[in-house]
């Protein structure tokens, strides 16, 4: 038997629309944005299948001031443009080296902690010397 | 050319009305629409009252009334009294409608302060085109409407939303510079200290008609019409739908995918008005101006948004509502980078599994796109090319609510 999940009675989702109908000048829209910022299909052998790839060549926002690439703003001191776009290994490296540069921070706050009791034993030393050999 | 005569109106405004350039250009776009309603707030003493009557004065005449919030206003000023002689006489109830129904130009001084009853009339005159007064109705002409109040004044009534919301748009005045004050005074002098007297008519009521009719049959293109349309769905998604939800953000968006999106810091989203006075703002801008590109709809949101929306935490409003533009800008601009509307566009075409992760992938990082996409999931689904589970809707939790 066949077991077939609804949704609670309640609540039914948008559902069996065979012939959604959207506003002519909705596909208009899409259409127009679709033509400023194109997709690039390019078939493989058999002819079914394809790759997807764009480019950002003829962006606004690359003819904009400043550094669009996030690296160029860190490393290089660039101005950041209005819109900075990040590459997930770009992402997974700067946080990977923030979370370094904080365990960083970290041991060197443990290190000054650390030095400071030692600092402080060795005034403690001189002070009693000082105390001895004068008095 | 009406035109020219447009902008000789705002000439003579703005030689008489010092600064707020800006708040003056949009008041004057607002006005090239039937019906048309516009909204002054500013502290004490700021010229919101003079602004009101240059403006009236200048496009209606002498045919204006001013009623004051400040003064015990009654119905029968504002809508109609019955007459008295009929009613003893013959036994007739006659309504003798009040001179501020009749006016072309009707001006309210200190919205604030005006009590609710007439509010309600004023309210079923705006939405509705008409007043009602002992059991009889009379249909009102086409009109302008200009109010004003001072946000910051303490008084005995708290007018409704829905009635602020039939103000197309609300504008903010601000307090003079210094070098600002010296020109007031020199223009206080030239005109003989009488502002609003000095005042000619630039427009007949029978030219702003035409306009109005010039302005309403401008086209404006597919791509202006989609970024308002997005504008105002920026401001009003919710996957949580807070519309309904008697828990509002910030408490709704614990947790929520979305926390760090604009619609985490909209708690009363804008209503569907805000697109129509966009529109009607757009059209008058292209109409005077030949061109309205999308700067000039970010530029304009801002005083259509202003009065319709609250936010979680507000510090100044306008410069809140002017840093959530600036996001919108972005995420615009990061839409456009994803080729999210591309996908979209090649989706409606047809079902596709390589173009479809794709869009899933963009549908996480924005709920308008993810609200889009969910409708096409379930079209998909009934058709059998994805099975539920694998649509966006179930996998993320979000729902889309209709009745049966």
């Amino acid at each position: 038997m066949k077991i077939r999940l609804n949704p609670p009675k309640h609540i039914s989702y948008i559902r069996r629309h065979k012939n959604m109908s959207f506003s002519e000048k909705y596909r208009k829209f899409l259409e127009e944005e679709a033509k400023k910022a194109p997709i690039e299909r390019k078939h493989l052998d058999d002819g079914r299948r394809f790759l997807i790839s764009w480019w950002d060549k003829e962006d606004r926002v690359l003819a904009e001031k400043g550094f669009q690439d996030i690296i160029g703003s860190v490393y290089f001191g660039e101005n950041p443009s209005k819109t900075v776009i990040m590459d997930q290994k770009v992402a997974r490296m700067l946080r990977e080296r923030i979370h370094w540069l904080e365990e960083e921070n970290m041991s060197l706050h443990r290190q000054i902690g650390r030095m400071k009791i030692v600092v402080f034993g060795l005034v403690i030393v001189v002070i009693a010397l000082i105390f001895l050999i004068f008095l | 050319m009406l035109q020219n005569k447009v902008l000789d109106l705002e000439r003579e405004i703005t030689a008489r009305f010092i600064a707020n350039r800006e708040a003056i250009k949009v008041l004057i776009l607002n006005q090239l629409h039937p019906r048309s309603a516009s909204l002054i707030r500013a502290p004490r003493g700021v010229g919101k009252s003079t602004l009101m009557l240059l403006l009236l004065k200048g496009i209606t005449g002498d045919d204006f009334v001013v009623i004051s919030g400040a003064s015990e206003v009654k119905r029968g000023e504002v809508v109609g009294r019955l007459h008295i002689p009929s009613l003893e006489k013959e036994g007739v109830e006659r309504v003798l409608w009040a001179a501020f129904v009749k006016s072309r130009g009707k001006g309210i001084d200190e919205l604030n302060r005006l009590n609710p009853y007439t509010t309600a009339n004023i309210h079923h005159l705006m939405q509705f085109g008409e007043v009602w007064a002992y059991g009889q109705k009379s249909k009102v002409d086409d009109y302008i409407l200009i109010a004003n109040e001072n946000p910051s004044d303490t008084t005995s009534f708290i007018h409704p939303p829905p009635f602020y919301d039939r103000f197309d748009i609300c504008i903010f005045l601000r307090t003079l510079t210094l070098s600002e004050k010296f020109q007031l005074q020199e223009i206080l002098e030239k005109y003989d200290w009488n502002l609003v007297e000095s005042m000619p008519q630039i427009l007949s009521f029978e030219d702003l008609q035409e306009i109005r009719e010039e302005v309403a049959s401008t086209e404006i293109d597919a791509e202006i019409i989609g970024y308002i349309n997005l504008l105002v769905r920026d401001f009003q998604s919710c996957v949580r739908d807070k519309e309904n939800s008697e828990i509002k953000p910030p408490a709704l968006c614990e947790g929520c995918h979305f926390i760090r999106e604009v619609c985490s810091v909209v708690k009363e989203p804008v209503s569907e008005r805000a697109t129509v006075a966009l529109i009607n703002l757009a059209k008058a801008f292209k109409w005077l101006y030949g061109k309205c590109d999308i700067d000039d709809i970010f530029q304009l949101s801002a005083w259509v948004f202003l009065h319709r929306l609250s936010l979680i935490r507000t510090r100044n409003i306008m410069v809140d509502i002017y840093d959530l533009l600036e996001r919108e800008r972005a995420k615009m601009e990061n839409r456009r980078i994803r080729r999210q509307w591309t996908l979209l566009n090649e989706m409606m075409k047809g079902f596709n599994p390589s173009l479809y992760r794709l869009a899933k992938e963009a549908a996480v990082e924005d709920v308008v796109f993810a609200e889009e996409l969910m409708k096409m999931e379930e079209k998909w689904i009934s058709e059998g090319l994805i099975k539920r589970g694998e649509d966006i809707a179930t996998q993320m939790g979000w729902r889309t609510y209709h009745y049966r």
